[in-house]
């Protein structure tokens, strides 16, 4: 992966793009991408679902290039909709996926624990996943309808972009709390052979909410920021 | 495992930037986290990304006489400031960074700049204590922060100044890997350190 040091293009073939970064594929599924289309290009792709090209290329080039860097153009030209519609699909993703899938992995680990620390973990992972579900919700119920409206040249309230910075809590600690709990310091009898696909999915989590958090910041926060000037 | 120490880089010319951040990405222990040509957009951001290391143009920040550069955030009080210059600036400006890094200063260079600045810190931290056990002062401490005392609260029970008790905290955290109260908690149940009713 990342061998290909060229940023994605509009004329790649959508297959080319996989075989360089097989972690797109969720993005693909959330936006309900159709697979078989023989050597269509990521253009013919994006045509074809409605979907601007130009802000589907950026999202897969932040997901590909760790250093991959945003410029002000690409910022005044990001089609927002799409930036909400992925935002929001790959929320539906990690709540319905990757967060049930950890949570399966994490009840067999502690299974012949005791009661005690089979309690204070799956309620730590409890917690976890309400505050992230709490926070998607936040998005999906104040910042993405003010968006909308914003670009519907609606008059906009006292809500502003910079409020959701601020608001943007910090639910990445815990899921590193999380890390180093199951990697350092497990209980004796916890179910080993488990406990490295439960890390394996805890990072899994983390790296995608790593890139959506980036996407947020770097992306929707000073795109909405340039529309509220205006 | 190795630390990665997190950059944010503050410099206006592009194509220096990109320089400095391609240097930086060979070596494996930094990742560059944010870039700028802005302090003060910078300052703004440091609650959320609390950078460990930030590479500064002194020529972004607004000089005021006598400018005091760590008083600029709270957030600034742990994060190694490193200047990067290819002008001349005032002594007493300079004075308060961590480590200068000069423009034509190599790739070797630069990198030993940022170590040394690191290496001089840990050194003020004195924990050389590599050891993941904690002490008993420590123990100690965490079960009180798990019974859901404030910083506050424990120094009056210890006898201990807030800072202390501060300074505690922060060397659990970086021994265990564990920054959440709710994350420590349940660290000292696993360890039955505490009984749950």
């Amino acid at each position: 992966m990342n061998a290909n040091k060229i940023p994605f293009t509009p004329g790649m073939q959508l297959a080319e793009l996989i075989d360089i970064n097989y972690k797109l594929l969720p993005i693909l599924s959330q936006l309900k991408f159709n697979l078989g289309l023989g050597n269509a290009s990521v253009a013919d792709a994006c045509s074809l679902k409605g979907v601007s090209i130009e802000t589907f290329l950026l999202i897969c080039n932040v997901y590909t290039y760790p250093s991959y860097k945003v410029s002000k153009k690409q910022i005044q030209e990001v089609y927002l909709p799409d930036v909400i519609l992925f935002l929001q699909s790959s929320h539906t993703y990690y709540s319905s996926q990757l967060i049930p899938m950890l949570r399966e992995k994490i009840g067999q680990l502690v299974e012949n624990c005791s009661v005690k620390q089979k309690t204070v973990l799956t309620n730590f992972f409890e917690n976890y996943s309400k505050e992230v579900d709490k926070h998607f919700k936040y998005e999906e119920s104040s910042v993405f309808p003010y968006i909308h409206k914003l670009l519907e040249h609606q008059k906009k309230g006292k809500y502003s972009i910079e409020r959701f910075e601020h608001n943007h809590g910090n639910i990445e600690d815990k899921l590193n709390d999380l890390k180093s709990i199951i990697m350092k310091y497990l209980p004796h009898n916890a179910n080993e052979s488990i406990q490295y696909s439960t890390l394996y999915s805890i990072y899994e989590l983390h790296e995608n909410l790593e890139k959506h958090t980036f996407i947020e910041n770097n992306i929707l926060v000073p795109a909405v920021a340039n529309l509220e000037h205006e | 495992m190795k630390k990665i120490y997190t950059i944010a880089l503050v410099e206006p010319s592009d194509i220096v930037s990109e320089g400095i951040k391609s240097i930086l990405m060979k070596n494996k222990s930094f990742k560059v986290i944010y870039e700028s040509s802005d302090f003060t957009q910078c300052i703004d951001r440091l609650p959320l990304l609390s950078p460990d290391i930030i590479l500064i143009n002194p020529k972004t920040i607004h000089q005021k006489e006598n400018i005091q550069i760590r008083n600029s955030s709270s957030h600034l009080h742990n994060t190694l400031l490193i200047a990067l210059v290819y002008d001349l600036f005032k002594e007493s400006l300079l004075q308060q960074f961590d480590g200068t890094i000069s423009i034509y200063d190599n790739a070797t260079e630069l990198i030993a700049t940022i170590d040394k600045a690191i290496e001089q810190t840990k050194k003020e931290e004195q924990t050389p204590d590599f050891s993941y056990d904690l002490s008993e002062r420590e123990i100690e401490i965490l079960t009180l922060v798990a019974k859901g005392m404030t910083n506050k609260e424990i120094a009056n029970q210890l006898n201990l100044s807030i800072y202390t008790v501060m300074s505690h905290r922060k060397n659990i955290s970086k021994k265990t890997g564990i920054k959440t109260v709710s994350g420590l908690t349940v660290y000292a149940i696993i360890n039955n350190w505490i009984q749950v009713s």
